[in-house]
């Protein structure tokens, strides 16, 4: 039996009431994971799928709790530096943007922030905790106060949809990769755009900051990873690599700064010596798209999640 | 509340027949859907009576069919369809099969059809180069695995949901459940909706290698005769790779070839607006295809008008059954000297000289005509004429070529026409040789088209009418061919190899051994093939061209021998069987194709010889006929019932000025004598010939060459320098005419044969003789009244060569 609801919204001269038949899936669906986050300890894996957070262990990878109650696909979780919370972000397409606070120990919300004109795809804590950074589909990004969920600050330069943040190390600086093919670098504090590296010649979609806080690796549409080193008022290219066959998906430095593992549309995955981009290894041809890679706070293993719903923890870097 | 229903709909006439189009179908799958047409016939028209017929089948528990003609399969069986209206009736056969399998909705041959036919991907929207709001889809569905990961897995899936398919953005936006800038593309209780929503619940399969391909398509009607203010329902159907035929007419873009005749809708539906044809294009999945529709000029002509044309072969035949379906009368027939001046300069690009048309028009033998185009065929004249126009197609000019070079590639075109090479051996030398350019100046064309991209698309161009340019960045938008057939197309040009030769301006040309051009998205190259030919292996050692020249001239490419005789047919007739005349893309159909298919077979028939189909049209009737309107043709400028009146081109006016003022034109660097017409560079300067629309062999491209009026050719012959200084020449006509003492009225009749091709009639004489008489000065010294007289005359002359009568052929 079909249900009938009712989406009311807004067009842009009249309230528009449009009836959407209720077409369930004909087939279970093993929902997508669009992020992956280490907790610090190294023993709890937060995983961003459809409407819930997934908290499993990586020893056993199981799940051992759901965090439900997201507005749709959760696409962006991170932990904040002590481990106690963790930050979900996701929101409706071409809507809204949403990001969830939750206790980490006790499985609960501790505030909903709304915010963005369309679905967040990045979120990370600053460093101290105190503050969480967000990047839209809406061309912004903010910067909101975990304690009461008020917005500190708009960051408002990209001309396209911002798909990943990352903050330095010290806590003062936020790089965001954007469609528009620009990196920018932020004042975390007065959330200035400093300066902005044009050099991807297709949109970007993922981001990773050395873990020494010195240079800044972004890859997009052009298959291409770049290095800059990051300077007071620019940033130098120190490398380029066109590593893969289709646009590169996503990026992260291993903790000691060494390497730096990249996935890309063509499902290939790879690592690569961060300072020669010199390949160490290359995976075999994965079953979807690996949308999100995350290194174990230790190095020792990477936890990768697919478009098809899989996870895979890796251990050895070569 | 039905009976008056029925009441209320048009009357039928009493039909000779009706017939279910089309006669047999089958039905695969449970979404399978088929439309039938009931197509009556009566007294020569045809009438779409689909909406007013009973329909009915005569088992039901294997497919039903509603009021409207549509059929469902029911279960797997067979089953007759009948359409009855007016005491007649007709059937169809129907199969069914694989009714109650499992049925998933394909991305390549179902959402992307919907996508296209919604406008989501066209070139406004989100098929833009740079997309729309950040969502960007290939061209009308051009890469479908590009599509497919940008709706399924890119910006982390956002635009289809799978856990809750009816909250896809692919949904939302396109039925304005929220807000989408492109409004409602469809409407969320539409088969289009079921489509995408069914298919992203099955999990939104990806396209497949094994999907079946659309292979062609076919329409019904194809062709029809239809009353004015008619309304026909056309029903489309592809056929697949896997011998699938579907009704695909809901997913197909129409569009209308002259919208003053026929019109026709989002669904297929055509309304007849006005007499004349219309071909109603059909666009799907980079297939094309049109239904012919005509609708006779609403009058009655006698018969006796079609027996009374002047036919004297076979073209007058075509010519006269088409004007006769469409209610046109031809002109009569063109007098002797309209003739004869029209069959100079269509071609040879020159007047007949006064003697000439004296002895034209004195000549009482029956078969003069004959044998003035016979004696045309073999003058220098046709050389000259024909050489200058497969230069312009070839682009032979000193702006890429040494002089040397430039004369060595008009020598050789010039040697083909002299003789009457046979067009298939002509081209074929172009792209079968190899060597040096000075001693087979054929190979400068690949001196002019040292891209392989330029070559590609010129030669297409040139040769086939086929224009492809689109197609090098996506599949061309209204035509068939795909960005992928362009690239292997392309790199059969990709191993021509240039280096220099033995002096300046010599180069040798060879076929290297590597080389390829790569499909820019897929960063690779492709094994080269012709357009819609089979391909060579990437590694095959032979030079690429030579399957490429095979594939050309062959018998079987009619794009070939088409784009040949359409090019000449318009020289004479004044517009291409098919226009423009270099637009012979499949759906740009001829205007009368049956007597294209039979000048074509008659020219390949005849071994490619140019000569042999300028002698076919030229002693045709249909060439011959008058220029002047008749009651039922003065609209006509397609169907051949008059000759089109047309301004000469800019090289032949010039001549014909310099051919009756008895003063040829300077060209700085050729010979004093040298007509415009056996210039071989186009870089020769002249202000007349560029102003009044010489190419300069730039561009591929009929249009190079312009037609179009400007003020500065009217100020370059009322004003300009060039026919005022030709007739005050010392030995130009005027003072010719003064020392040899003509009298006024020979020298008017001189006059008139030789700029107009006839003698002056009476009403023309009279205030001629005149103003001539008038202009006398009978007083003062010798040479003030020769000058006088030579004044009038130069007057004279320049009214006589500005006129239209003069720079218009008719």
């Amino acid at each position: 039996m079909r249900t009938l609801f009712t989406l009311f919204t807004f067009a842009a001269t009249a309230l528009a009431a449009v009836t959407i038949p209720d077409v369930p899936p004909r087939h279970p669906v093993k929902p997508q994971i669009s992020s992956i986050a280490w907790r610090p300890d190294g023993k709890l894996l937060a995983l961003g799928t459809y409407k819930e957070v997934r908290l499993v262990d990586p020893a056993t990878q199981q799940v051992v709790a759901t965090l439900p109650g997201h507005a749709e696909q959760v696409r962006s979780v991170a932990f904040s530096a002590d481990g106690k919370l963790l930050a979900a972000a996701g929101g409706l397409p071409a809507r809204s943007g949403e990001v969830k606070i939750w206790d980490v120990d006790s499985r609960k919300e501790l505030i909903t922030i709304k915010g963005h004109s369309d679905c967040i795809y990045s979120v990370a804590f600053s460093p101290d905790g105190k503050t969480i950074a967000t990047a839209s589909y809406d061309k912004l990004l903010y910067l909101w106060n975990v304690a009461d969920g008020q917005q500190v600050r708009k960051l408002k330069d990209h001309i396209d949809a911002v798909y990943a943040l990352a903050w330095t190390p010290d806590g003062k600086r936020i790089a965001s990769a954007s469609a528009d093919r620009g990196v920018k670098i932020w004042d975390a504090t007065t959330g200035e755009r400093l300066y902005t590296m044009s050099d991807a010649t297709d949109g970007l979609s993922a981001i990773a900051i050395s873990p020494d806080g010195k240079s800044v690796a972004a890859g997009g549409l052009d298959k291409t990873i770049r290095v800059w080193t990051l300077g007071d008022k620019g940033a130098k290219l120190d490398r380029t690599l066109i590593a893969h066959e289709d646009a590169i998906l996503s990026l992260a430095f291993s903790p000691d700064g060494k390497f730096l593992v990249s996935s890309a549309a063509d499902r290939s995955m790879k690592i690569f010596h961060a300072d020669t981009l010199e390949e160490v290894r290359a995976f075999p041809t994965q079953s979807d798209w690996v949308q999100t890679v995350a290194f174990s706070p230790d190095g020792k293993r990477f936890a990768v999640g697919r478009f098809d719903g899989t996870l895979s923890i890796i251990t050895g870097v070569n | 509340m039905k009976l008056f229903a029925l009441l209320a709909l048009p009357a039928l006439l009493a039909a000779d027949s009706l017939k279910v189009l089309p006669d047999s179908a089958i039905l695969r799958g449970p979404e399978a859907r088929h439309q039938f047409l009931a197509e009556a016939t009566s007294s020569g028209h045809q009438e779409d009576w689909t909406k007013n017929a009973q329909w009915t089948s005569s088992n039901p528990a294997v497919a039903t069919v509603d009021a409207t003609g549509l059929v469902t399969p029911v279960s797997d069986g067979d089953s007759m369809i009948t359409a009855a209206a007016n005491g007649v009736s007709s059937s169809a056969k129907i199969h069914v099969t694989a009714a109650h399998e499992p049925f998933t909705w394909t991305f390549q041959n179902d959402v992307l059809p919907v996508m296209t036919k919604a406008g989501c991907n066209q070139g406004a929207c989100h098929g833009a180069l740079a997309g729309k709001n950040g969502f960007k889809l290939t061209l009308r569905g051009y890469d479908p695995a590009a599509d497919y990961e940008t709706l399924t897995r890119v910006s982390l899936g956002r635009r289809i949901n799978l856990s809750d398919p009816s909250h896809s953005l692919m949904l939302l936006k396109p039925t304005m459940a929220i807000g989408h800038g492109g409004g409602q593309r469809f409407k969320p209780d539409s088969l289009e909706y079921r489509v995408i929503s069914e298919w992203i619940a099955a999990g939104a399969p990806r396209p497949q290698d094994s999907d079946a391909t659309v292979k062609a398509l076919e329409v019904y009607p194809a062709a029809a005769t239809l009353k004015p203010g008619a309304e026909q329902q056309l029903v489309v159907r592809a056929k697949y790779s896997d011998g699938n035929v579907r009704d695909v007419t809901r997913w197909v873009k129409f569009s209308s070839s002259d919208e003053g005749v026929a019109t026709v809708d989002d669904w297929g539906h055509v309304k007849m607006n006005g007499s004349g044809e219309a071909a109603i294009t059909l666009w799907y999945q980079s297939k094309v295809l049109y239904s012919r529709l005509n609708v006779p000029f609403d009058r009655k002509i006698d018969p006796e008008v079609y027996s009374k044309f002047d036919q004297h072969n076979y073209i007058d035949e075509f010519v006269a059954a088409k004007l006769k379906a469409l209610h046109i009368a031809p002109s009569k027939s063109s007098d002797d000297a309209t003739f004869l001046r029209r069959a100079y300069l269509d071609a040879t690009g020159t007047l007949p000289t006064s003697e000439a048309v004296e002895n034209f028009l004195a000549d009482k033998s029956p078969d003069k005509r004959a044998r003035l185009v016979d004696q045309l065929l073999d003058s220098d004249e046709y050389v000259d004429y024909w050489s200058y126009k497969w230069s312009d197609l070839m682009l032979v000019s000193s702006r890429k070529l040494a002089p040397k070079a430039m004369w060595s590639f008009y020598n050789w075109i010039r040697d083909s026409v002299r003789q009457d090479k046979p067009w298939n051996k002509m081209v074929n030398e172009i792209f079968t040789s190899s060597g040096d350019t000075l001693q087979n100046g054929a190979l400068n064309y690949y001196v002019v088209h040292k891209d392989p991209i330029d070559l590609t698309e010129n030669a297409t161009l040139a040769f086939m009418g086929q224009r492809i340019t689109c197609a090098r960045c996506h599949n061309h938008p209204l035509e068939k061919w795909t960005q992928k057939q362009y690239y292997q197309m392309a790199n059969l040009f990709s191993r021509v190899g240039l280096k220099s030769g033995a002096e300046p301006g010599d180069m040798v040309v060879y076929a290297k051994t590597s080389g390829d051009i790569d499909l820019p998205r897929l960063a690779r190259p492709l094994p080269p093939a012709p357009l819609d030919a089979p391909s060579i292996p990437l590694d095959s050692p032979e030079d690429r061209r030579l399957p490429f020249a095979k594939w050309l001239t062959s018998p079987e490419n009619t794009m070939f021998s088409r784009s040949i005789v359409n090019r000449v047919w318009a020289n004479f007739l004044g517009r291409g069987l098919v226009d423009p005349v270099d637009d012979l893309r499949s759906t740009n159909p001829a205007s009368n194709e049956e007597l294209f298919t039979a000048v074509t077979k008659d020219f390949t028939d005849h071994n490619y010889q140019i000569k042999h189909l300028i002698r076919t049209i030229m002693t045709s009737g249909t060439y011959q006929l008058s220029a002047e309107a008749n009651a039922t043709n003065q609209d006509d400028n397609k169907y051949y019932s008059k000759y089109i009146v047309r301004r000469l081109p800019a090289e032949v006016i010039l001549d014909a000025m310099s051919q009756v003022t008895s003063a040829p034109t300077r060209f700085d660097g050729y010979p004093l004598g040298t007509r415009a017409e056996q210039l071989p560079d186009v870089r020769v300067q002249s202000q007349f010939l560029t102003s009044f629309g010489r190419p300069q062999r730039i561009l591929c491209d009929a249009a190079e060459r312009s037609q179009a009026p400007s003020i500065a050719q009217a100020l370059h012959v009322i004003n300009g320098d060039t026919l005022n200084k030709k007739l005050s020449a010392p030995d130009a006509f005027p003072a010719l005419a003064l020392k040899l003492g003509l009298s006024d009225s020979r020298l008017l009749d001189t006059l008139f044969l030789s700029a107009y091709s006839r003698y002056p009639e009476e009403a023309e004489k009279e205030p001629m003789l005149k103003a001539l008489e008038q202009a006398r000065v009978n007083q003062g010294s010798s040479e003030v009244r020769a000058d006088a007289r030579k004044k009038a005359i130069e007057d004279m002359m320049w009214a006589m060569l500005s006129s239209k009568e003069f720079l218009f052929t008719y």
